[in-house]
C-alpha cells in the first residue's frame, strides 16, 4: 500500500481582526502542526470534539483554505503551491526545495549523493533540479509551475468532498442534473447534452436515486436522498480521495445506516480513499481502518482501529471513549468525567494542550509539550506518560 | 417549484395591501402606455406640455382642462405624460445604480481581502455625503436637465445595493454548495453568477423596487429646486415647481389654487405608495424571515 | 407496591392546522412518568417528541391544537384548566430545558436576571434573596465562580455552561417533572457526559421525575428507567429499559437497534431500515410503519394496529410482533 496523501506539519491560523484598521489582534490556532498519511483505498477516521480543527483540515486539504504552513503531497506530487499566487509559489519552492538541495549538496559533496539521500517526492524533485533544471532556481520553478491550470484541474477532479448539511450543501435554485453534472461539464468529461445526461443518470443510479429524478429541485428530496445527491456530485468526477466531513451527522438514525452502507459499497466499487471526519466515535469505529484523534488543533493519538480500541493510550482518547453512551443497559461502564470546557484555540494551554482537563496531568505536562511517540508499530501517542 | 410558486401567489393575493399596490402599478403602467391616446401630443416633443393660454395665473378645472391650468399649461396633460417621466427616471436610475452596486458589491464580497477593503472604503465615502446635497452639487456641475439629474442620482445611488449584496455574498460564500462548487473546480465567475447571485438577488430586487418610488420624490425635489427638467417638461416635480409661486393663494383664500398641488401631488404619492406596497409584498412573499 | 405516576399522558393528539393541510404531529401518545424516575422518549426527527413536550406545557403556536386526550398532573387534567392556572404550573411544577440553550435564553439579559425572574415568578422572595438563591443554584449545577458568572450574558458562556444555566433556571422552583428535550444534542460528548451526570445527581437530590427526549439510544439505555419509542406521531413500543433493549418487540425498535453503529460490539454490516420517514401530510394507510417494515402482511396496509400488552408493562403497536421474536432467535445473543 502506498500513501496517496501525505500531510507534513500542517498549520492553519485564522486572524482575528479588530479596530478601525482591521488590525490582526490575535490568531485562532485552528490546526497547529499536524502530520499524517492516508494510504490508497483505506478509510481514515478523524475524530475530535467541536472546534478541534477537523473541518479546517478538510478545507485545507481541498485547498478551499490556504494552509498557513506545511506541505501537502497528493498522489506523489507536492500540491502545496498549486493554488498560491505565482510569487508566493516561487518563494515556497525556493524555501522548501532549492535551499534544502543546495544545503545538502554542500554537506554531501555530490549531486548523486543528494539524490540518493532523499526519497519520494524530494528525490524526484532533486533529480529534476540537478539534471533538467541544471541547478538553476528560476528554471526549476518554471518547471514546477508549468501547466498550472491543468494541474489544478486534475487536483480538483481527484479530491472531492461530501458535506454535513444535506440542506445547505445543494444549491436550492438548480436542478439535480445541473448539480451533479456541473463537475463533469467543467472538466469536459462529457461531450454534449446527451452524454451529460447519461453520465448524471448513471451516477445517480450508483447512489440509489432514480435517474428520472434529475429534473427535480433539491427541496423535493428528503435529507437522506439529498445526502445521496451530495455523494453523487462528488463521485461524478471519479475522484481518488473523498473527504467526508460529518457526512452522516445530520441524518436520522435509520437513514444514517443507509448512507454509511452506501459509502462503504461505493468505496469497493470505485476504489475510493476516504478521510472520514466525525465527532461520533461509534460511526468512526464502524467505517475506519485507521483513526486519528485530535484535540485543540493537534493530533493526540493515531493507530489502526483495533489497536486504538484495544489499547487507547492517550488520556483524552480514553475519556472520549468512555463518554460515549452505550446502547446496552446491561453494561454499566466506568465513566471518566472530564473537568471544565474545551479551552479556546486562541490561547491554547502551554505544554500539553490537554493538561487543563487531564486526570493524569503532572507538573511536567504544563511545561513541556509531549511529542508523538510510537508505542507499538503504527500506534502513535502524544502524551508524556503513554506506554 | 410549482408548489412554491402557487403558495407564493396565494400569499400575495391574500394580502390586501399587495393587491392595492399591484393594482396601482398596473393603473400607472396603463396610463404611461396609453398617454398618446389620452392626451395626444401637440408638438414634436410630446413631453413638452402644450401652452393653452398666455395668462400665467392658475385656472381651476374646467371643460377640456379637467385638472386646471397653471403657468398657461394643462395640468392634466402634465400629470399623464409625467407618469412616463416618472417611470423613465425611476426605472433607469434604479436599474443602472443597482447594476453598479451589484458589480461593486459582488467583487468586494466574493474576493474579500484588500479589494473588499478598498471598495468598501470608497462606498463609505460616497455614503457620508448627503444624498440630495451631492445630487444638487453634481447637477450644478453637469448642468441642468433631466438626464443630468439621472446621472447624478445614479452616481450617488449605488451604495446601499453594494453593501447589501456584499453582506449577502459574505453569507452565501460560506454556504456549503458554494464550497462544493469551488471544490469541483468551477471558475470564480461561474461560482458568482450561477451559485451566489441567484441566491442573493432577491433582497436586492426588493430593495430596488422600494427605491423606484423614493427616487421619483428625489427627482421631484430637484425639479422643485429648479435643477431638473426644463420649464414646461411633463414632470410631476416641475408641475409642483410652478405651483410653488402660487402656493399661498391670494390673501384670505389660502386654498384657492389647490388643484395646482393636489393633482400632481396625488399622482406622486400614489406612485411612491404603489412601489412600496409592491416591494413589501414581494419581501413577504419571497422570504418571510426578512420581515421586521 | 403499586407506584402512582406524577404525570400521565393518555391518548394525546395534537394537530397543526397548516396552509397545506392537517399535520398530525402527535396522534395517540400514552405514557406515565413516576417520581424519581426517568422516562425516555426516543424516535427520529419529526416523530412528535418535541410536540408532545410542548403539548404537556401547552405552549404550542397558534396553528397547533390539542384535539384529544388528557395530561394528568397529580390527577388534574392540564388540557382542561384555565390558561392562568396553567401559567402557575409552568416552571413551578413542570419545567423544561431545550436543545439549544442559546435560543431559550434571552440574549439581552444576564443569566442572573433570568434565573432570578424565574424564582420571583413563583416564590415570594425579595430581590436579594432571589440573587442569593440564583448563586446557589449556579454553584449547584457546577458553574465555577457563580458570583461572577451570574452577571454575564448568555453569549459569554460556552455551550455547556449555558445548558447548565438553563438547568439552574429549570430547577429554581424544584419542579415535580423536568422535561429535557434533547438537552445535550448540541453539546460535545465529553460535555454531554458532564451534563448527564449532573442531571442524575440533581434527580437523586430533588427526587423529581425526568422526561428525557432524545434520538440517541445510548443516552436512553444509560439514563432511562422506562422508554417510549415513537414513530410518526404514535407510541409504537413502551417498556422498561432492559426489556426494550434485550427483547424489543416492534419491528421499528428492532430495526433501530440494529441500524446504529456501536462501540460495544463488532459489526460487519449495519442493518438498513429501508425507505424514509413518512411525510406527516401523507401518512400511509394502515400501520404507519408498513412501507418500511420487513414483517408486514396484507393486513398492515389496511388496518391500523392498536397498542397491545405483550408482557408486564410492555406494550407494542404491531399485529405481528411474534415475527420479531422469531427473527431474534435467528440472531441470538446480539444484545445480551
Ligand atoms: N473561517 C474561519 N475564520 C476564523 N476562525 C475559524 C474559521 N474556520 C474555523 N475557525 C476556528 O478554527 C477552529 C477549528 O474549527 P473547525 O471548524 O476546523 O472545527 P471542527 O473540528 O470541524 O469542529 P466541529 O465538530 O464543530 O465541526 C475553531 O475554533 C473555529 O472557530
Ligand atoms: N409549529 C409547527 N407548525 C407545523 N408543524 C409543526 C410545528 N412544530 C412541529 N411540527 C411538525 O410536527 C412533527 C413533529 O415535530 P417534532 O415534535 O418537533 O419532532 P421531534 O421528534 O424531532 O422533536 C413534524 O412533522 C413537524 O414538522
Ligand atoms: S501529557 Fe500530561 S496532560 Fe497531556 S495527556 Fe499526557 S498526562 Fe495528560
Ligand atoms: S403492524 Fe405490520 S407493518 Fe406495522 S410494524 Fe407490525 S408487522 Fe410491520
Ligand atoms: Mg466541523
Ligand atoms: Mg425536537
Amino acid at each position: 500500500m502506498s500513501a496517496i496523501l501525505k500531510v507534513e506539519n500542517l498549520v492553519k491560523y485564522f486572524p482575528i481582526r479588530a479596530g478601525v484598521f482591521k488590525r490582526v489582534v490575535a490568531w485562532i490556532k485552528a490546526v497547529d502542526g499536524v502530520s499524517f498519511e492516508i494510504n490508497e483505498g483505506e478509510t481514515v477516521g478523524l475524530v475530535g470534539e467541536s472546534g478541534c480543527g477537523k473541518t479546517t483540515i478538510g478545507m485545507v486539504l481541498l485547498r478551499l483554505y490556504e494552509p498557513t504552513s506545511g506541505r501537502i503531497i497528493f498522489d506523489n506530487e507536492d500540491t502545496t503551491y498549486f493554488f498560491m499566487p505565482a510569487l508566493r509559489a516561487r518563494s515556497y519552492i525556493k524555501r522548501t526545495y532549492v535551499d534544502k538541495f543546495n544545503a545538502l549538496l554542500k554537506e554531501l559533496g555530490s549531486k548523486d549523493a543528494v539524490v540518493n539521500a532523499l526519497e519520494g517526492v524530494d528525490r524526484r524533485y532533486a533529480e529534476m533540479f540537478f539534471s533538467e533544471a541544471k541547478s538553476s532556481t528560476g528554471k526549476f520553478c518554471s518547471l514546477l509551475l508549468s501547466n498550472m491550470d491543468e494541474k489544478r484541474k486534475q487536483f480538483r477532479k481527484n479530491v472531492q468532498i461530501v458535506f454535513q448539511d444535506p440542506y445547505s450543501s445543494l444549491n436550492p435554485r438548480l436542478r439535480i442534473k445541473s448539480i451533479v453534472g456541473e463537475g463533469p461539464a467543467v472538466h469536459k468529461m462529457v461531450k454534449g447534452e446527451k452524454e451529460l445526461i447519461n453520465k448524471v443518470r448513471s451516477v445517480l443510479e450508483d447512489v440509489g436515486i432514480s435517474g428520472d429524478y434529475m429534473y427535480r429541485f433539491p427541496h423535493e428530496f428528503s435529507g437522506g436522498q439529498r445526502q445521496r445527491i451530495g455523494i453523487a456530485r462528488a463521485l461524478a468526477l471519479s475522484p481518488k480521495l473523498v473527504i467526508a466531513d460529518e457526512a452522516v451527522s445530520a441524518l436520522d438514525v435509520s437513514i444514517r445506516s443507509q448512507i454509511i452502507n452506501l459509502m462503504k459499497d461505493l468505496q469497493h466499487e470505485h476504489k475510493l480513499t476516504y478521510l472520514f471526519i466525525s465527532h461520533d466515535l461509534s460511526v468512526i469505529k464502524y467505517v475506519s481502518d485507521r483513526i486519528i484523534v485530535m484535540y485543540l488543533g493537534k493530533i493526540v493519538e493515531t493507530a489502526a482501529k483495533k489497536d486504538l480500541f484495544d489499547n487507547p493510550s492517550h488520556p483524552y482518547t480514553r475519556a472520549l471513549m468512555s463518554a460515549i453512551p452505550i446502547p446496552n443497559p446491561n453494561i454499566k461502564k466506568e465513566r471518566i468525567i472530564l473537568k471544565g470546557d474545551v479551552p479556546s484555540p486562541v490561547n491554547p494551554p502551554s505544554g500539553c494542550r490537554f493538561h487543563t482537563r487531564c486526570y493524569m496531568a503532572q507538573e511536567i505536562c504544563s511545561k513541556e509539550e509531549p511529542q508523538m511517540r510510537e508505542i507499538s508499530p503504527g500506534h502513535w501517542v502524544a502524551c508524556h506518560f503513554a506506554k | 417549484m410549482r408548489v412554491e410558486t402557487r403558495r407564493t401567489l396565494r400569499r400575495l393575493l391574500r394580502n390586501p395591501s399587495a393587491v392595492l399596490g399591484f393594482s396601482l402599478l398596473i393603473f400607472f403602467t396603463l396610463i404611461a402606455i396609453f398617454a398618446p391616446l389620452i392626451c395626444p401630443p401637440q408638438s414634436y416633443d410630446p413631453y413638452m406640455i402644450p401652452i393653452v393660454t398666455w395668462d400665467k395665473t392658475p385656472q381651476p378645472p374646467s371643460e377640456g382642462h379637467p385638472f386646471g391650468i397653471i403657468d398657461g399649461r394643462d395640468i392634466f396633460y402634465g400629470v399623464v405624460w409625467g407618469t412616463r417621466t416618472a417611470f423613465k427616471v425611476g426605472l433607469t436610475v434604479t436599474l443602472t445604480s443597482t447594476l453598479v452596486g451589484l458589480v461593486i458589491g459582488s467583487i468586494a464580497g466574493y474576493f474579500g481581502g484588500w479589494l473588499d477593503e478598498v471598495l468598501m472604503r470608497i462606498t463609505d465615502v460616497f455614503l457620508s455625503i448627503p444624498y440630495i446635497l451631492a445630487a444638487i452639487v453634481m447637477t450644478a456641475f453637469l448642468g441642468m436637465g433631466l438626464d443630468k439629474v439621472m446621472i447624478s442620482l445614479i452616481i450617488f445611488g449605488w451604495m446601499a445595493t453594494a453593501r447589501l449584496i456584499r453582506a449577502n455574498i459574505l453569507q452565501a460564500r460560506e454556504e456549503q454548495y458554494v464550497l462544493a462548487a469551488k471544490a469541483l473546480g468551477v471558475s470564480d465567475f461561474w461560482v458568482i453568477t450561477k451559485h451566489i447571485l441567484p441566491n442573493t438577488i432577491f433582497p436586492v430586487l426588493i430593495q430596488a423596487t422600494m427605491r423606484i418610488g423614493s427616487l421619483v420624490i428625489t427627482a421631484a425635489a430637484l425639479s422643485f429646486l429648479g435643477l431638473g427638467a426644463p420649464v414646461g417638461y411633463a414632470d410631476w416635480g416641475a408641475l409642483l415647481n410652478f405651483a410653488r409661486n402660487w402656493l399661498l393663494g391670494a390673501s384670505g383664500e389660502a386654498l384657492r389654487y389647490w388643484y395646482a398641488i393636489v393633482y400632481p401631488g396625488t399622482a406622486m404619492v400614489l406612485f411612491v405608495l404603489a412601489w412600496n406596497l409592491v416591494g413589501d409584498a414581494l419581501r413577504d412573499a419571497f422570504d418571510p424571515r426578512l420581515r421586521g | 407496591m403499586e407506584k402512582k405516576p406524577v404525570l400521565s399522558v393518555k391518548n394525546l393528539k395534537t394537530y397543526f392546522y397548516t396552509e397545506d393541510g392537517i399535520v398530525k404531529a402527535v396522534d395517540g401518545v400514552d405514557f406515565d412518568v413516576y417520581q424519581g424516575e426517568t422516562l425516555g422518549i426516543v424516535g427520529e426527527s419529526g416523530c412528535g417528541k418535541s410536540v408532545t413536550a410542548l403539548s404537556i406545557l401547552r405552549i404550542l403556536d397558534e396553528k397547533g391544537r390539542i384535539v384529544e386526550g388528557q395530561v394528568l398532573l397529580d390527577g388534574v387534567d392540564l388540557t382542561k384548566i384555565e390558561e392562568q392556572d396553567m401559567r402557575k404550573i409552568r416552571g413551578k411544577d413542570i419545567a423544561i430545558i431545550f436543545q439549544e440553550p442559546m435560543v431559550a435564553l434571552n440574549p439581552v439579559f444576564t443569566i442572573g436576571d433570568q434565573i432570578m425572574e424565574a424564582i420571583m415568578l413563583h416564590q415570594k422572595v425579595d430581590e436579594k434573596t432571589a440573587r442569593n438563591m440564583a448563586v446557589d443554584l449556579l454553584r449547584k449545577v457546577g458553574i465555577p465562580e457563580p458570583e461572577k458568572r451570574i452577571d454575564q450574558y448568555p453569549h459569554e458562556l460556552s455551550g455547556g455552561m449555558r445548558q447548565r444555566a438553563m438547568i439552574a433556571m429549570a430547577l429554581s422552583c424544584k419542579p415535580k417533572v423536568l422535561i429535557a428535550d434533547e438537552p445535550t444534542t448540541a453539546l460535545d460528548v465529553t460535555i454531554q457526559a458532564q451534563i448527564m451526570e449532573l442531571m442524575k445527581e440533581l434527580q437523586k437530590e430533588y427526587g423529581m421525575a425526568i422526561m428525557l427526549i432524545t434520538h440517541d439510544l445510548g443516552l436512553i439505555a444509560e439514563n432511562a428507567d422506562r422508554v417510549v419509542v415513537m414513530y410518526a406521531g404514535k407510541v409504537v413500543e413502551y417498556a422498561d429499559v432492559k426489556t426494550l433493549f434485550n427483547d424489543p418487540k416492534h419491528p421499528y425498535t428492532w430495526g433501530l437497534l440494529h441500524a446504529i453503529p456501536r462501540l460495544d460490539i463488532e459489526q460487519t454490516r449495519l442493518y438498513n431500515i429501508p425507505g424514509v420517514v413518512p411525510d406527516p401530510l401523507h401518512f400511509p394507510p394502515g400501520c404507519k410503519f408498513n412501507p418500511r417494515c420487513e414483517f408486514k402482511e396484507e393486513r398492515c396496509t389496511r388496518e391500523e394496529p392498536q397498542l397491545i400488552e405483550v408482557g408486564e408493562n410492555h406494550t407494542v403497536r404491531c399485529f405481528f410482533w411474534q415475527k420479531v421474536d422469531e427473527a431474534k432467535k435467528r440472531k441470538v445473543g446480539e444484545f445480551v
